[in-house]
């Protein structure tokens, strides 16, 4: 048996059911046919309504829904004279046929609301109607502890004549974390299986607020590893109230795999890994970090994270790879400088210029509309996706059509040309030119946008903000720039330290990290604000912040999971592993097997993290998920398994090559057939230097088989291995006293699949 | 003759399953042999199955019910197909003018004409989530939902259970589509191929990796050394699997072992089309059946939604085949740009006919002839369908997008064939009475590839895709 915490489940009637009190159209009957669901997308809400009859969608237009209820269709939807027999009750309850079926049972409060309301004469909203200015949700947290598995929610109206209402049962409930707890139509929150922290969003016409449920984990906090910064002791704090013990503090030999790879996108060399055993010092992984931040490879890496969001993309492999290559090469040169954040941001959106000598150009190029340009704006740079505002007001948040179109006029006076071909000129003209590139200039004018809806004029507006006394000699560009970088700015530090720690944690605090709608909370929001204001602090620093990050105790934390942190998904309680990058993986895979891969149009010797842009062909990459720089969203770079991966890196053509070496069957095969062939072009996606000379050399190194696989180890694991490992790898050489290639092959085919090798843990 | 078992796999079997394939295992088993046998191995949850596969042909685009096997010729002039219609092998039913060999198979197959897919216009994505996943269901494939219930691979060949071909699994060289729409091949993988919420191992195995893909299917290494290098994969994983204590790193083992079973099992022949009969690749083959050369230089006009058709859809069905026989239980076979606005970017319906009917109907005529002559076509159900039916056309014979009535034609599977089931009304744009929905197909499906009573005690079936499986009506007319 269930037992509420609400003991007092007061069942308030939102308002009083007096056949003479008005019943407000805006404030009773249009949130019933959103509770519904009558006036969603994918019915009655929709652009086209649904077999003739439209609403507006999710009721956020009252003044239009009256129209359509009242007056189309010659008003036969409501019948004052007979409420009961009118057709939009008639079809909501399914007495007449009705696509939906039957969505309000006769008698029930909506159904006696909606009655009233018509016998009223189906009055349209009144001047004196009370206007909801905010709402409210109560409790908005609960922990259950405990036998406490349910909270029922109250929701209050506030208006703008100072009352005050409850509006429960005309409010819209979901729930962020089904598994953790689920909500039901009525407000009445259960807890569910899983254990952690649910986000329930409440909807109440154009209001949003959000509770937060919380299942503790039942563990005891007993001892914590000291606290280095302040990201500790927030996380640690959390930990506690969560009752979430963290894992233990990672060994060395893991740190320095895994924070390798987080900063320079690569395996620790096997003197990296003797230097850092050899290390002693107290202070010796934050000189790491340093050292790591210090080299090219930060960049590089850095520069393929940016690089796809930012959308440095070629449509083809015959397209000129100049602009993405200079665009590419502007990324990594900054990061390595580390230009200040804001300075990077500002550079880009107010760019002008031809691709190639301006590299920022290029996102211009693929973004070209100013309402593509402000969408990616504020998805990379805000945190917010307002492409759903572009419409129609955004559904879980608060910008309106209005914000939408106000934040697009930054742009609505930026011109982006695209190359032309060359053109007669018509008689007396001079002939055009052919431009080769594309540029981006400052139309003249000043910079406003129409509202598609309103008809209004509207003026460049921050976000939330007022908008921009803007003038037509200034780039309105300039002041969206500075807008970001404003230290009061609520959105843009929060969205790049999120964006980061993602990088390093796997989940954002926000999580999806550019979706940080109020009805989507940080799991800990004190640690995102600390971060934010930490790196506005540090005016921006990025590799400040990278700093910060990696030399907190949570980020050194075990993968290792203790006896109740293994369902601890959201709280950094252990690291997360997660599988390597395309790039990364294929890079290590190179380390291990000293192979090289070949990247068509690329310099020998080109790691795959630092290709410049989605077109240099590899089907590996491919097939490990390399994105395609479509879309400011770094979801689109594939992190699940596959089948083809597998297979891929038990059979493929490529992986033997690289592992058993340039002298291997397979490879003179090849080599004859390349041969035979004289100057066939290689099948794509198969370099043809392909072959590694590791096996090579362990056949031929003379020292016993214990320190070559200690070595092997050091480079694919960054450790030695255990004695029980070292007995079965000595074990598998014995068994092929002839074959010592064909033995120590497959040692390194079976080391490359380890779940060890490809994570990082 | 495929021989999809290599001998050293028989120990896998049990002994008494092969006495009972012995003598076929002894000639190399054939592919409609291993069908047979595919019961088998563990009866108890084996016996939840019905040893059917499904093969869905899906319309990417929308033809119309009309010009498909509803012409309408007695309606008024504007209901009536555009394409004529021809009669076929069942007494008083008719099909579009562009399906006459079809027609002649018209008493092997069961017409929906009443199969209503939802209101109004819908846009090819919600109609691809709408017709693939059931409707109202748990928002997956039925193709994902059997993989679900049957496992990614089969128990005994290692073949995927859900697949999907595109025409680049045929020619890993063709490069199609444009950058942008709902036919590119990244949105049709996104609805056709999704699992939805049952995660990437139950989406279909699409095998078009570029040409690499099927070569990395065929076992470079011997068996035993394969054998070997992942006995040695598993120990080294095992001591050190303190790094999977939270079971995160599950879906990368599930993929290896699915990956070792379809290297083991030889699966990579089935993809083979080199293996088949050439009399029988030739029977199939429509690439002489599409002016492709043509729409690819630009010859149409219809540049942009046109760009994924194809010709290669007769060996796409070859091969669906042949993925049935190795124990692929869904197959879906896609072809695409069926799609008639006459808007610039797409055809007028009598064009995209033209262009597209020849083929369909012939790759269908082929895949029935083939299957009946293998004694396969209990064994399989052929569905013919697509996202939505059209609107009426308009004055220069382009067609809207229309859900409430959809082209439905299904096959073989051991259901009633030879009928024409419901009807459209006078305006041609509804059903004739309670129309069938995405449900019932999906009910269909489950009820052809299950026992449903079966399956019902299978404990370890989350209950929502139990649910899902068990609870609806097929179409009453065809069990």
């Amino acid at each position: 048996m269930r037992i509420a915490s609400a003991m007092l489940l007061t069942l308030f009637v939102a308002f009083p059911a007096n056949a003479q009190s008005p019943v407000s159209f805006t404030n009773e009957v249009v949130p019933i046919f959103s509770k519904l669901g009558c006036n969603t997308g994918g019915c009655h809400g929709k652009l086209e309504g649904q077999n003739g009859f439209k609403m507006s969608l999710f009721g956020f237009e009252p003044a239009e829904d009256y129209e359509y209820i009242v007056k189309d269709a010659f008003g036969r939807r409501v019948s004052p004279a007979n409420a009961e027999s009118s057709l939009l009750l008639l079809k909501a309850t399914g007495q007449v046929s009705h696509g939906g079926g039957a969505r309000i049972s006769l008698g029930s409060p909506e159904y006696r609301t909606v009655v009233r309301w018509i016998e009223q004469g189906a009055q349209p909203a009144r001047k004196s109607d009370p206007v909801v200015v905010r709402i409210e949700v109560s409790p908005r947290e609960r922990v259950f502890t405990g036998k406490i598995e349910q909270q029922q929610l109250a929701v209050f109206a506030h208006f703008g004549d100072g009352t005050k209402k409850d509006v429960t049962s005309l409010t819209q409930f979901e729930t962020s974390q089904q598994r953790i707890a689920e909500v039901s139509a009525s407000g009445l929150v259960t807890k569910n299986s899983d254990l952690g922290s649910a986000a329930i969003m409440v909807r109440y016409q154009t209001f949003v607020d959000v509770f937060r449920a919380t299942v503790p984990f039942g563990g005891k906090v007993a001892s914590l590893p000291p606290a280095k910064n302040f990201i500790d002791k927030l996380v640690f704090k959390q930990l506690e109230t969560l009752g979430l013990p963290p894992s233990d503090v990672c060994d060395d030999a893991t740190f320095l795999r895994r924070v390798t790879i987080d900063i320079a996108g690569r395996l620790p060399t096997k003197s990296e890994v003797e230097t850092f055993r050899a290390d002693t010092s107290v202070d010796r992984h934050d000189k790491l970090v340093d050292r790591l931040l210090a080299s090219k490879d930060y960049a590089d890496y850095f520069a393929l994270k940016w690089g796809a969001v930012l959308r440095n993309r070629r449509n083809a492999a015959t397209d000129n790879p100049a602009p993405t290559k200079a665009f590419h090469a502007w990324i990594r040169d900054s990061l390595a400088q580390n230009k200040p954040f804001d300075q990077f941001v500002a550079e880009i959106l107010t760019v002008t210029g031809a691709e190639g000598t301006n590299p920022p150009v290029v996102w211009y190029r693929e973004l070209r509309e100013p309402a593509a340009l402000m969408e990616d704006t504020a998805q990379l740079f805000l945190g917010q996706r307002l492409q759903c505002a572009k419409c129609h007001h955004h559904p879980f948040e608060k910008w309106t059509q209005g914000d939408y179109w106000g934040l697009t006029a930054f742009f609505s006076q930026t011109d982006v040309k695209l190359p032309t071909p060359a053109k007669k000129g018509k008689k007396g003209e001079p002939q055009v030119d052919a431009t080769k590139f594309t540029a981006v200039a400052q139309k003249k004018g000043l910079a406003t946008v129409v509202h598609p809806r309103t008809k209004e004029t509207l003026r460049p507006t921050p976000l939330g903000g007022q908008p921009i006394a803007n003038s037509a000699d200034v780039d309105p560009r300039k002041a969206l720039a500075s807008w970001l970088a404003d230290k009061s700015n609520p959105f843009f530090a929060r969205t790049l330290v999120n964006r980061y720690w993602k990088h390093f944690f796997r989940r954002g605090l926000v999580d999806p990290e550019d979706d940080m709608r109020l009805t989507n909370p940080a799991t800990n929001d004190e640690l995102l604000n600390a971060l934010a204001q930490h790196f506005i602090e540090h005016n921006y620093d990025l590799k400040d912040l990278v700093r910060t990050l990696c030399t907190s105790q949570v980020y050194r934390l075990s993968s290792v999971p203790n006896k109740h942190n293994a369902p601890d998904t959201q709280y950094f309680s252990r690291f997360y592993p997660r599988r390597l990058n395309a790039e990364v993986l294929l890079d290590a895979i190179d380390d291990v097997t000293l192979a090289k891969t070949m990247f068509k149009g690329m310099p020998d010797g080109t790691r795959a993290v630092q290709l410049p842009d989605n077109q240099v062909e590899s089907y590996f990459l491919s097939v490990f998920g390399r994105p395609d720089a479509a879309s400011p969203c770094e979801c689109e770079r594939g992190s699940d398994a596959s089948l083809a991966q597998a297979l891929h890196l038990f059979n493929s053509e490529e992986l033997q090559e690289k592992i058993a070496g340039r002298g291997s069957p397979q490879a003179a095969q090849k080599q004859k057939e390349m041969k035979a062939k004289k100057n066939a072009p290689a099948p794509p996606g198969i370099a043809v230097k392909n072959g590694g000379t590791r096996v090579a050399q362990l056949v031929s190194d003379k020292r016993p088989h214990e320190q070559k696989l200690r070595d092997l180890y050091l480079v694919a694991f960054a450790r030695e291995p255990s004695a029980a490992e070292r007995a079965a790898l000595l074990a598998h050489i014995d068994r092929r006293p002839d074959d010592l290639q064909g033995a120590y092959v497959a040692i390194i085919w079976a080391i490359l699949n380890t779940k060890e090798f490809q994570y990082n843990h | 003759m495929l021989s999809i078992f290599d001998r050293s796999f028989e120990n896998t079997l049990s002994r008494r399953e092969f006495l009972r394939v012995g003598s076929l295992a002894l000639g190399g088993l054939t592919l409609p042999g291993l069908l047979a046998s595919r019961s088998a191995a563990n009866p108890t949850s084996r016996r939840a199955f019905k040893d059917k596969s499904v093969v869905m042909l899906f319309l990417q685009g929308g033809p119309p019910q009309t010009e498909t096997f509803d012409p309408k010729m007695n309606a008024e002039q504007r209901v009536r197909s555009i394409t004529g219609e021809v009669q076929t092998s069942l007494p008083g039913a008719t099909f579009g003018g562009t399906f006459p060999k079809l027609a002649r198979h018209a008493h092997r197959t069961a017409v929906v004409r009443n199969f209503s897919v939802g209101r109004g216009g819908p846009s090819h994505e919600r109609g691809y989530e709408l017709v693939l996943a059931g409707g109202e269901t748990i928002g997956s494939t039925m193709g994902s939902i059997y993989a679900r219930a049957a496992g990614s691979t089969h128990h005994q060949t290692g073949m995927p259970t859900n697949a999907i071909i595109l025409p680049e699994a045929i020619d890993p060289n063709i490069q199609l589509g444009g950058p942008s729409g709902a036919f590119t091949l990244q949105q049709t993988l996104r609805y056709l191929a999704s699992a939805g919420g049952l995660g990437t191992p139950y989406a279909p195995f699409n095998p078009s990796g570029g040409g690499q893909l099927l070569s990395n299917l065929q076992l470079r290494l011997s068996r035993q050394e394969f054998e070997d290098r992942r006995r040695l994969l598993s120990q080294l994983d095992s001591l050190q699997r303190q790094l999977d204590a939270t079971g995160e790193l599950n879906g990368a083992d599930q993929f290896q072992q699915q990956a070792y079973e379809v290297l083991m099992r030889g699966v990579a022949q089935a993809f083979d089309l080199r293996r088949e009969d050439p009399r029988v690749i030739a029977a199939y083959d429509t690439s002489a059946m599409v002016p492709i050369s043509d729409i690819r230089r630009g010859g149409t006009r219809y540049r942009n939604n046109f760009n994924r058709s194809t010709n290669l859809l007769g060996k796409q069905m070859l091969m669906a085949r042949r993925l049935c026989e190795a124990g692929c239980g869904f197959v879906t076979v896609v072809d695409s740009c069926w799609d008639f606005h006459n808007d610039g970017n797409n055809p007028p319906v009598q064009e995209g006919f033209d262009v597209l009917g020849p083929q369909a109907d012939h790759a269908i005529s082929a895949f029935l002839a083939d299957i009946e002559a293998r004694g396969l076509s209990e064994k399989i159900l052929l569905i013919v369908t697509a996202e939505f039916g059209r609107t009426r056309p308009d004055a220069r014979g382009g067609t809207g997008h229309w859900g409430e009535l959809c082209p439905l034609l299904l096959a073989g599977g051991g259901l009633r064939m030879g009928q024409v089931i419901g009807a459209s009304d006078r305006s041609g744009l509804r059903a004739s009475g309670d129309p069938y929905t995405p449900q019932h197909l999906l009910a269909t499906v489950m009820h052809t590839l299950f026992d449903i009573g079966e399956i019902r005690v299978q404990p370890d079936l989350p209950r929502n895709i139990l649910a899902t499986i068990t609870n609806g009506r097929p179409i009453s007319e065809l069990v």
